[in-house]
C-alpha cells in the first residue's frame, strides 16, 4: 500500500466513524447519553460522600469550646430568625389581604428541596452544578435553585438520581431582573468568567435613567415577570453601566456573588402549580 | 484464432518511422498550433488570475456578500428647560431568523411530501407549493412556543412570510410586533439564549405630553428607503434596509437631517440560497441622531393649550422672546395626539382630525383679517407721517361718513371726544377711519410692510403660509382690475378688508413694537447666549410711543382687556401692554367673529410678547377679543410670573407666627 | 473475554478514573474560576501503541464518557478526540513512542490543537470574547502544567491495567518500566 495513503488512513477511518454515527438515529444517541450518564454518576456521587464524609470528620476534631461558642451563636441566629419570620408571617398576611382587596392573582407557590453539590462544573462555556437530587425527588426541569446569597441559577437537566444546575454565571442562561427599587425589566446573561475573579454578568435594556459606578453598586433581583423566577431574589450587583450608541438603553456588567464559586448546598424551589416554568418545560 | 503474421508489416512500419524521422511541415503546423493555443489558453489563465484578480474579487463579494442596514434612533428634542418634549421608547417584537431553519424546512417539507404521497392523493401540490407550506408550518411551530410563553393564539400569515421570504430571507421575520414590556420579560426568560427566536428591539418616536406643542413638534412617517451615509462600508452591494422614519411635520421635518440617526448594519456572506452565514463579515452599530433644545417653554406652553382648549373654540396663540425673537409658545387648536402617529396613524384617527379641522397650524398657516389689533399699525403709520399728534382727537358719534357710505364705531358706548390713547384702549373705530384717512392707505400698507407683514416670518417651521396680504391700490388694480375707494382705506385702518395675517406675524409685530424696531424674526432654537435682535428702528418719538403705550395699557386695566385684571390673570405689579381686536369673515352660513389679543409685557423691561386669536364658530355670535383671547394671554402672563416669580406671588406667603 | 475486549475496557476504566479525578480538581478549582482539562492524555496512549481500529474504538467512546456530562452536542468531544488520534496516529512511526516524554509532549501538543479548533470555532459565542480569551488561555496554561505532572503517573497507569488485564502490547513502554 503506497504510504501515502497509509498515513491517510486513520482519517478515513474516522470519516467511515462519523458516517456511520451520523446514521444512528437519534433515539439511539439520547439512549446511549443518558446510559452513560447514569454509568458515571455513581463515581460522582460516591466521591461527593466521600468529601461529606470528609467534612464530617473534619469538623469531629473541632475542640468543645468552640461547638459551644457555634451552639451560642447558632441560638441567637435562630432567635433572630424566629423575629423574622414573626415579621415575614404578618407580611405574608399583608400581601394576601391586599392581593384579596385589588383581586391581584398570588404568585404560583413552591416546594423547597434542599441538596448537595455533587460537583462545581465551571467552564468558560458553561458553568454547572450537579446536585445529588433528581426524578427521585420530583425536580423538573426549569425549576428555580437559590442559595443563601440569592439566585444560584435553574435546573437544565434531571436524571434519576442527579439533576444538573445551569449557574447564573453561565452564558446559556438569561432573566428578565431588574434594579431593586425599580419594575422596569432588564435582560441579565451570565457568561463572564475570567480567571482568579468573581464571575460577571452582563446586563443589557438598561433604561437611561438608572445609574450604577463601582463606587456606589445597584443591587439587581429578579423581576418575577419571565414566568420562572420568583420576584424579589438577588441576582447582582451592577457595577458599570453605559449608553449604549443608539441612545436607547444602556449596557453593562454586574459583579456575581464569589460564594456561587464555592456552593455546597442549594435549595431548588420545584413549582405547585406548574406556572412558573419555562414554555415546553414538562409540568409537574 | 491463429496468429498469421503479415509479411509486409515491416515495410509498412518502416514507412511510419521513416515519417515520423522526417520533417513533416503538417506536423510542425500542428505543433505550433497546438503551442500557440496552449499558449493562449496559459496566457488568458493567468490575465484573469493575475491581472484580473481585483475584479473577479470585487464580482464575487457583490455575488456572495449582502449588506443589512438599521436605522439609527432619532434625536432627542428638549424645551428650552432642558425637559424631554420628543425621545424614543424601545419597541419590543419577536423575531425568527429563517437561516437557521433551513434543514427544519427540509425536513417538513419532506414530511409533507411523504404524507401526501402515503395518502394516495392523486392533486399533489407543486414542489414549490410544498416548500411554502413547510414553511409555514417550521414557523407557527416556533410562534406556537412564542404563544406558550403569553398564554396567546398568534398565527403566522402565509403570504406576509412568503414575500418575506422571496424578498427579504436575510432579515429576521417579524413574528410579533409592540410586545409589552411584561411580554418581553417573559420571553426574554423563556426562550434559550441561543434559539432562532429572539427578542428584537427598536425604536420608536415617544411624544411624552401627547397632544403638547403637537403642530410645532410634528411626526414622523415610516421611511422604506432609508438613507445610508457614504461612510458605511458596501455601497456596491446588495442592501436590505429595515424600516426607518422620516419627519413629516413640524421640527420633526425641519430639523429631520439634524434628528435623524446615523445608520448602522452589517455585511453578511450569503449562501446560494440567500440565507446569511454567521457571523457578519463586518458590522456597526447605528448611532443616536443631535439632541435639539428648542426655544418653546413646556410651562408657557401648557398654560396657553389649556386656556385655549377651555374656550373648546379652534384658535392660537404665539408667546414670544422680545429680545432674541425665540418662540416660547406655539399653539394651535384643536390639535391631534402624536403618539398616534406611531407606529402608523390609523385611518380612522386620520379621518377624525381631518373633521375636526386639526391638520392646519393656525398659528403658522391661519390667515385671518386682523382686526382692531391693525389699528397699532395704523397709528404707527399716522404718527410717523404727522397725520396723527400723540393729542389728535376725534368726536365719535358712533357712525362715520365716508363717501356714500356710513361706517360705525359701536365698541364703546361714551360718545365724545377721543383721544389717541382712548381710541386704543376703547378701540374706536371713528378715530382710526379719520386718521386712517388722513394718512392714505399706501402710508398704512407701508408701515405694515415695513413690520414684515406681508411676508413669511421664516421661521423653522415647514409649509408657512405665503399667502398673507396687506392691500393697497396697486395690489387691487393688478390682481382684480378694481379700483380702490376710501371706503377700503377705513376697512383697512381698523383691520378688516382683504387684509390677511398669521398669528405667528402679529405676534412679532407685537415684539418689534416692544423693542421700537420694525422686524422679528422669531426662531424656534434655543441658543443659551442668543444674541439680541437689532433691526430698522420704529422711528416713532418718545412721546408718540408713549401715546401708543398709555393705551395698551389702558386696554389691559380698564379698557377691553380688562378681563386680565380679575384675580385668575391678575400679576400684581405688573404692567401689560395690549390690543384686542374682534374681526369678521363672512361666510355661507353668515358672518364670524374672531377675537384678538395682541400685546406685550412688562412695558417698562420688555420681556414676552404674545398674540392670540380665538376662531368663533356661531355666525352672529359675539366672539369678543377681551373675553376670549385676551384670557389664554393672561394664562401664559401668570405662568411666566410663576416661573419667574419677580412679580406678585403664584401663592400667598406661609403665615408666620 | 477476547483480549481486544479486555485491552478497550481497561483503557476506558483508566479514562473514567481520569475524567472523574479531573472532575474532582476542578470542583476543588471552582472558586479560582480555573479549569482543568487534558483530552490529549486521553488520547496518546491509544494513539502511540495500539492498532487503528482499536484506539479508534477506544478514543470515541472516552469521548462519548466526556459528551455525556457536557451540555454540547453528544459526539463531539468523540469527533474532537478522534482528530487529535488521527493526526498522532499518523505520525506515530516516526516518533519513539515508548518514551514518557514523547507522550507527554504528543498529550500537550494535542491539548493545544483542540483548544485552538475550540478557540477559533466556539470564541464568538460566547458574550465577552475578551475575557473569555483570557480565561481560555488560563485554563490552556493550568492544564497544560497538569498534563505534564500526572501525564507519566497516567501513562504508566494505563501500562499497568492492561499487564493487569494480561493485555499488554508485545513490549512495554519505557514509562510503564519506570513506575511500574
Amino acid at each position: 500500500m503506497p504510504r501515502r495513503f497509509d498515513q491517510a488512513r486513520p482519517f478515513l477511518a474516522l470519516g467511515v466513524a462519523l458516517l456511520a454515527w451520523l446514521l444512528l438515529p437519534a433515539l439511539f444517541k439520547r439512549f446511549a447519553r443518558l446510559g452513560i450518564y447514569e454509568l458515571q454518576a455513581p463515581v460522582e456521587v460516591s466521591a461527593s460522600y466521600v468529601r461529606d464524609l470528609q467534612e464530617f470528620w473534619s469538623e469531629k476534631t473541632r475542640s468543645k469550646n468552640e461547638l459551644i461558642e457555634a451552639a451560642r451563636d447558632l441560638s441567637r441566629l435562630n432567635s433572630a430568625y424566629e423575629l423574622r419570620l414573626a415579621e415575614d408571617g404578618r407580611l405574608r398576611a399583608e400581601i394576601d389581604r391586599l392581593e384579596a382587596l385589588l383581586r391581584l392573582p398570588s404568585y404560583g407557590e413552591f416546594r423547597a428541596e434542599p441538596a448537595r453539590v455533587v460537583r462545581r462544573d465551571f467552564t468558560a462555556w458553561w458553568q454547572r452544578l450537579v446536585i445529588r437530587k433528581g426524578g427521585n425527588h420530583g425536580l423538573l426541569v426549569g425549576s428555580p435553585v437559590i442559595y443563601s446569597g440569592g439566585l444560584a441559577g435553574r435546573i437544565s437537566e434531571v436524571h434519576a438520581t442527579t439533576a444538573v444546575v445551569e449557574l447564573i454565571s453561565s452564558p446559556g442562561l438569561r432573566l428578565a431582573a431588574v434594579f431593586e427599587g425599580d419594575d422596569r425589566p432588564v435582560s441579565f446573561q451570565g457568561g463572564v468568567n475570567p480567571p482568579l475573579r468573581p464571575a460577571e454578568g452582563l446586563l443589557e435594556f438598561v433604561p437611561l435613567d438608572i445609574f450604577a459606578t463601582p463606587a456606589s453598586p445597584r443591587r439587581l433581583v429578579t423581576s418575577g415577570l419571565g414566568g420562572v423566577y420568583p420576584p424579589g431574589l438577588a441576582v447582582a450587583e451592577v457595577f458599570q453601566l453605559e449608553p449604549s450608541t443608539d441612545g436607547l438603553f444602556k449596557s453593562g456588567r454586574a459583579r456575581l456573588d464569589p460564594r456561587l464559586g464555592r456552593l455546597s448546598e442549594v435549595t431548588v424551589l420545584v413549582p405547585l402549580d406548574g406556572d412558573f416554568l419555562p414554555a415546553g418545560a414538562p409540568k409537574p | 484464432m491463429a496468429y498469421a503474421p503479415h509479411s509486409s508489416t515491416p515495410d509498412r512500419a518502416g514507412s511510419i518511422m521513416e515519417s515520423h524521422r522526417g520533417y513533416d511541415p503538417r506536423l510542425w503546423l500542428f505543433y505550433g498550433l497546438t503551442v500557440l493555443l496552449l499558449g493562449t489558453l496559459a496566457a488568458g489563465l493567468a490575465y484573469q488570475q493575475l491581472g484580473r484578480t481585483v475584479e473577479h474579487r470585487e464580482r464575487e463579494i457583490v455575488q456572495s456578500q449582502r449588506r443589512v442596514v438599521v436605522p439609527g434612533p432619532r434625536g432627542n428634542i428638549f424645551d428650552r428647560e432642558g425637559r424631554l418634549l420628543v425621545g424614543n421608547r424601545p419597541r419590543f417584537a419577536v423575531t425568527l431568523n429563517l437561516d437557521e431553519l433551513r434543514s427544519e424546512f427540509r425536513k417538513e417539507y419532506l414530511r409533507i411530501r411523504r404524507n401526501y404521497r402515503d395518502s394516495g392523493d392523486k392533486d399533489l401540490p407543486t414542489a414549490a407549493q410544498m416548500e411554502r407550506i413547510a414553511r409555514v408550518s417550521v414557523v407557527q411551530g416556533y410562534l406556537n412556543i412564542v404563544n406558550r410563553a403569553l398564554g396567546a393564539r398568534h398565527r403566522v400569515y402565509d403570504d406576509i412570510l412568503d414575500r418575506h421570504y422571496r424578498q427579504a430571507r436575510i432579515l429576521p421575520y417579524m413574528l410579533l410586533e409592540d410586545i409589552s414590556p411584561a411580554d418581553y420579560a417573559r420571553l426574554l426568560e423563556q426562550l434559550p439564549v441561543t434559539s432562532p427566536l429572539q427578542v428584537y428591539t427598536a425604536s420608536t418616536r415617544n411624544y411624552p405630553h401627547g397632544t403638547l406643542a403637537a403642530h410645532t413638534l410634528g411626526y414622523t412617517a415610516a421611511d422604506d428607503d432609508l438613507a445610508v451615509g457614504a461612510d458605511l462600508p458596501g455601497a456596491d452591494l446588495t442592501t436590505f434596509k429595515m424600516r426607518g422614519s422620516i419627519g413629516r411635520q413640524g421640527l420633526e421635518a425641519a430639523l429631520d437631517s439634524r434628528l435623524q440617526g446615523q445608520a448602522g448594519g452589517a455585511i453578511y456572506r450569503v449562501d446560494p440560497a440567500g440565507y446569511r452565514i454567521q457571523p457578519p463579515l463586518q458590522k456597526r452599530r447605528p448611532v443616536q441622531g443631535g439632541d435639539v433644545v428648542v426655544s418653546l417653554d413646556l410651562d408657557l406652553q401648557r398654560a396657553a393649550e389649556a386656556q385655549l382648549a377651555e374656550t373648546g373654540l379652534a384658535g392660537a396663540a404665539v408667546a414670544l422672546d422680545i429680545a432674541t425673537g425665540e418662540v416660547l409658545a406655539l399653539v394651535s387648536k384643536p390639535d391631534y395626539d402624536l403618539n398616534a402617529f406611531t407606529p402608523r396613524l390609523s385611518h380612522e384617527t386620520a379621518a377624525d382630525i381631518q373633521t375636526r379641522g386639526a391638520w392646519i397650524n393656525r398659528a403658522t398657516q391661519g390667515l385671518y383679517p386682523p382686526g382692531s389689533t391693525f389699528k397699532l399699525v395704523t397709528a404707527i403709520a399716522g404718527l410717523r407721517s404727522g397725520h396723527i399728534e400723540p393729542d389728535s382727537t376725534v368726536e365719535c358719534t358712533g357712525a362715520y361718513r365716508v363717501g356714500g357710505r356710513i361706517f360705525v364705531c359701536n365698541n364703546h358706548r361714551d360718545r365724545g371726544t377721543v383721544t389717541l390713547a382712548q381710541a386704543i384702549e376703547k378701540s374706536c373705530n371713528t378715530f382710526f377711519y379719520d386718521y386712517g384717512l388722513k394718512t392714505g392707505i399706501d402710508a398704512i400698507a407701508a408701515e405694515a410692510r415695513r413690520h414684515g407683514m406681508d411676508d413669511p416670518t421664516g421661521i423653522e417651521l415647514p409649509f408657512e403660509t405665503r399667502g398673507m396680504l396687506v392691500p393697497d391700490p396697486a395690489w387691487r388694480e393688478a390682481r382684480r382690475q378694481e379700483r380702490w375707494f376710501p371706503g377700503d382705506t377705513a376697512n383697512v385702518s381698523i383691520g378688516q378688508g382683504d387684509l390677511a395675517l398669521t398669528p405667528l406675524q402679529m405676534a412679532c409685530f407685537a415684539a418689534s413694537f416692544a423693542r421700537s424696531e420694525s422686524t422679528t424674526r422669531p426662531t424656534l432654537l434655543h441658543l443659551a447666549d442668543a444674541p439680541r435682535l437689532h433691526t430698522e428702528p420704529d422711528g416713532l418719538t418718545p412721546a408718540q410711543r408713549g401715546a401708543i403705550l398709555a393705551g395698551m395699557e389702558a386696554v389691559t386695566n380698564t379698557g377691553t382687556g380688562r378681563i386680565l385684571q380679575t384675580p385668575r390673570y391678575r400679576v400684581p405689579g405688573l404692567r401689560l401692554a395690549g390690543k384686542t381686536g374682534t374681526a369678521q369673515k363672512r361666510t355661507a352660513e353668515g358672518t364670524l367673529n374672531f377675537a384678538w389679543f395682541v400685546g406685550f409685557f412688562p412695558i417698562d423691561n420688555p420681556q414676552v410678547a404674545i398674540a392670540v386669536i380665538v376662531e368663533g364658530d356661531t355666525p352672529g355670535e359675539d366672539v369678543a377679543g377681551g373675553r376670549y383671547a385676551a384670557p389664554v394671554a393672561g394664562a401664559i402672563i401668570k405662568a411666566w410670573a410663576d416661573k419667574t416669580g419677580r412679580y406678585g406671588l403664584a401663592t400667598p406667603p406661609p403665615a408666620t407666627p | 473475554m477476547n483480549a481486544a475486549f479486555r485491552q478497550v475496557l481497561a483503557l476506558l476504566a483508566c479514562a473514567t478514573g481520569l475524567i472523574a479525578l479531573l472532575g474532582q480538581a476542578n470542583h476543588e478549582l471552582s472558586s479560582f474560576a480555573l479549569t482543568l482539562s487534558s483530552p490529549g492524555l486521553l488520547v496518546v496512549y491509544s494513539a502511540l501503541r495500539l492498532p487503528l481500529s482499536r484506539g479508534l474504538v477506544v478514543t470515541g467512546l472516552t469521548g462519548l464518557l466526556l459528551d455525556a456530562g457536557a451540555p454540547i452536542p453528544f459526539g463531539s468531544h468523540a469527533l474532537l478526540l478522534g482528530l487529535g488520534y488521527c493526526a498522532l496516529h499518523g505520525v506515530r512511526a516516526r516518533l519513539p513512542r515508548e518514551e514518557t516524554l514523547v507522550g507527554v509532549v504528543a498529550a500537550i501538543f494535542i491539548n493545544l490543537g483542540l483548544f485552538v479548533v475550540l478557540a477559533f470555532a466556539r470564541l464568538g459565542e460566547l458574550p465577552d470574547p475578551g475575557s473569555a480569551a483570557l480565561r481560555l488561555l488560563s485554563d490552556l496554561l493550568v492544564s497544560q502544567l497538569a498534563t505534564a505532572l500526572i501525564g507519566p503517573w497516567f501513562l504508566a497507569l494505563q501500562s499497568r491495567a492492561l499487564e493487569l488485564a494480561g493485555v499488554a502490547p508485545s513490549s512495554l513502554p519505557a514509562w510503564s518500566r519506570r513506575f511500574g
